[in-house]
């Protein structure tokens, strides 16, 4: 396993953060981590660089264990925090140099100091590069960046150093969409490179077209880890009847008499619904219905979200859990 | 050198910079008004000696005598430029150092790098020290700068640090050649035994006042006539009730005290005989008061006389100078320990505590109560004690804290940094 989270659990006085989270990355993943703001998904992440200190639990990534070897993991990971706070007086030309210094040393300690030069030189080179291609000024102070700018920063921070695993939070917020076709093409670069990728969000567009696995966060855990087709594959279907004027609210009633439908939505003559039940139960009830037309479609990932977390009552938990 | 290290001391170069010169240039300033105060030393005596100067200077904490000399007039003028600016500052920026990142949010970056909890905090310490020797190192050669500029226009004064037990040994073993040149007077011997007076008093204040005597009380009964020693023993023979009163001595009667009055009196004769004989004089009295007497012998122009007369042993230069040095260099070194202290309680008060946006306020609040208790603490023997709950009593130039106490403290600060690594490495350092 790339990133292995056993039953992380940390607290902030009574509010939950994330509560028994357990997570398994395989290497070379691009894992999607998606759940609503609150869900505990910077927590985890957090607890992952060692920023914050889990009341319980462990991880490890590629095998470097947190109580042990701290320092290797960082060395072995970039990272792009959800919002990206540097010195505002120094430019990032300042923050990049500091950057490769310090996992420069850290290589020296370990592989002496030519694999530290070289790195050195292949970090350098590969920061311009990012630069370049994210047409970002490493020259201005980090404060008069604008907030887009900052991002872009933080993106040539967290891959300057080509790290085997890369720690994404929200990583797109303030990048114009041809910034973020940029950063989407250097992710599929790192990925097809080998790259473990842990990518926190919660546009769901975005994951669907990037991760090939998706694990869901609610409550402050791990409710599902699955491929995305993995998710398709299941009953859950996007149904949309079209009805005859004079029977819509019929028609309704008997979907929702069915108790196999959930995001029900009624506009005119046309109703929606997630339908996650037996294929037999729903041509029976298009038999009842006969509606005039009707599409049966794979469901999208934001389907599938919602599909789990469709009970309102669930839904007001999060955020504020106690 | 580790970069992170130097990236951390980059922090301080233009604060603690101009902090420095600042400083310095404010000693020099300082320092500019000594020849004009020491001509004028002995009016302003005068009026610093009034109740209420008194005790205002007792406030602050300044020790008005020493100001005569050039040493002195340093550590009276500059200990609150170099002391209590140089604490402020710097537990402002001991705090700074580990409570600005997280108020910031820059440690999301820096802790994201390959570098442990436990090095950064070293790291940091280490650079919030580089600063403070920055600062040690500028002060302290103005200082010494401002001391040569007006080092010419001051008086030579004894340097204690010359005077070898071996030079005293030698001078007392002269006694029969030096004392008639000294040509000593009935006011030499009044001024020698009032000081000696002042001195027990002084020395123990503490023990008067656990007592229950009230040692202001008896001084402002005897009051001008500690200058006539014997007409104030025969003034208390004369009418002992009011004196018996003020030294409310238990288990004594009047009788006994009157006795002791007489027999202190007879005491006092013989010592006046002992005084003027060169066979006697320094024998007896050069090891209670040295300085007394060498600044006699300065006064009196005999100082190379007496270096000739023992062979060199002697040095006029050496022995009264304007300033020293060495003495400097330690008064300078304790005032930078007090500010090395209240540095390092900033830092690790902001490291141990949970509310770090207030940790820089609190360590700056922090620094004006320990003066304040420092102060307090001056105010009478009975509350000296309090010295020890004040950084500022530790370090104290007149009377600085026993090796034994010096090294409790360190024990103290060790174990509390270690707790604070601890905390460190465990606290949440993001919001």
């Amino acid at each position: 396993m790339s990133i292995e989270v056993r039953e992380l659990t940390k607290k902030y006085g009574e509010i939950i953060g994330v509560e028994q989270l357990s997570l398994n990355v395989g290497i070379g993943q691009f894992q999607g981590f998606i759940g609503p703001n609150g869900a505990g998904k910077s927590t985890t992440i957090r607890c992952l660089m060692g920023l914050l200190t889990p009341d319980s639990g462990t991880f490890s990534i590629l095998g470097f264990d947190d109580k042990k070897a701290m320092a290797s993991i960082k060395a072995s990971v970039g990272y792009l925090p959800s919002e990206i706070r540097l010195y505002r007086k120094l430019s990032t030309q300042v923050h990049i140099a500091l950057a490769i210094a310090i996992r420069r040393d850290a290589i020296a300690s370990v592989q002496g100091k030519a694999a530290a030069a070289a790195f050195e030189k292949h970090a350098e080179q590969t920061a311009k590069t990012l630069s370049k291609r994210l047409s970002l000024d490493v020259q201005r102070p980090f404060g008069a960046l604008s907030f887009g700018n900052q991002k872009k920063a933080g993106i040539v921070l967290s891959m300057l150093h080509e790290p085997p695993v890369l720690i994404l939070d929200e990583p797109t917020g303030g990048l114009d969409p041809l910034v973020q076709e940029t950063f989407f093409e250097l992710l599929k670069e790192r990925h097809t490179a080998g790259t473990t990728i842990l990518y926190s969000s919660h546009i769901l567009s975005e994951v669907e077209r990037l991760c090939d696995k998706v694990a869901i966060v609610k409550s402050g855990n791990v409710i599902a880890n699955e491929a995305i087709e993995h998710f398709r594959q299941k009953r859950l279907k996007r149904v949309m009847l079209k009805c005859h004027e004079d029977r819509v609210a019929a028609c309704a009633a008997m979907v929702e008499q069915s108790g196999e439908a959930s995001r029900v939505q009624i506009d005119r003559n046309v109703i929606q619904m997630d339908w996650h039940g037996l294929p037999s139960k729903l041509t029976a009830l298009m038999t009842s219905i006969n509606p005039k037309d009707f599409t049966v479609t794979e469901p999208s990932l934001e389907s599938i979200f919602m599909h789990y977390y469709h009970d309102s009552a669930d839904d007001a938990e999060i955020g504020g859990r106690k | 050198m580790n970069r992170l290290y130097r990236f951390e001391c980059g922090k301080y170069a233009k604060s603690i910079g101009l902090v420095s010169i600042i400083t310095a240039l404010m000693i020099i300033f300082s320092m500019s008004f000594y020849p004009a105060i020491s001509d004028y030393m002995s009016t302003l005596t005068t009026f610093f000696e009034t109740g209420a100067m008194q005790q205002v200077f007792k406030i602050f904490n300044l020790n008005v005598g020493a100001m005569t000399s050039l040493i002195g007039f340093y550590t009276t003028y500059c200990t609150m430029w170099v002391t209590l600016i140089g604490s402020v500052i710097f537990g402002f920026y001991g705090a700074k150092a580990i409570a600005a990142e997280q108020i910031e949010g820059t440690y999301e970056f820096v802790l994201s790098l390959p570098v442990s909890r436990r090095k950064l905090w070293l790291i940091k310490w280490s650079a919030l020290m580089t600063a403070l020797s920055f600062y040690a190192v500028v002060v302290g050669g103005s200082g010494l700068i401002a001391l040569a500029i007006y080092g010419s226009e001051s008086n030579a004064v004894l340097q204690q640090d010359a005077l070898t037990p071996a030079l005293k040994a030698s001078i007392i073993a002269e006694q029969a050649a030096i004392v008639p040149m000294m040509a000593l007077t009935e006011d030499d011997f009044q001024t020698f035994t009032q000081g000696l007076i002042m001195a027990q008093f002084n020395t123990s204040g503490a023990e008067l006042d656990e007592a229950g005597i009230d040692v202001n009380r008896i001084l402002s009964l005897i009051g001008d006539d500690l200058e006539d020693p014997l007409m104030l023993f025969d003034k208390m023979l004369a009418n002992p009730e009011p004196y018996f009163e003020a030294f409310q001595l238990e288990n004594v009667s009047l009788d006994e005290f009157v006795e002791g009055i007489q027999s202190e009196k007879a005491s006092y004769l013989t010592m006046h005989d002992a005084f003027f004989d060169p066979m006697q004089s320094l024998s007896s009295f050069f090891e209670m008061s040295p300085a007394f007497f060498l600044n006699l012998m300065q006064a009196r122009g005999i100082v190379e006389d007496v270096d000739h007369l023992l062979s060199g042993d002697v040095s006029a230069a050496k022995l009264f100078a304007p300033y020293s040095v060495k003495d400097f260099l330690k008064r300078h070194g304790l005032m930078i320990l007090t500010v090395w202290l209240n540095a390092t309680l900033g830092f690790l008060l902001a490291t141990l505590v949970k509310w770090r946006d207030s940790a820089m306020h609190l360590a700056v609040g922090g620094v004006f109560v320990m003066y304040f208790l420092n102060n307090v603490s001056q105010m009478m023997p009975s509350t000296n004690w309090i010295r020890w709950l004040s950084t500022f009593g530790y370090f104290d130039l007149e009377k600085p804290a026993s090796g034994g106490v010096s090294a409790v403290l360190c024990m103290g600060l060790i174990a509390l940094s270690m707790l604070a690594i601890r905390q460190f490495e465990r606290a949440d350092l993001v919001r």
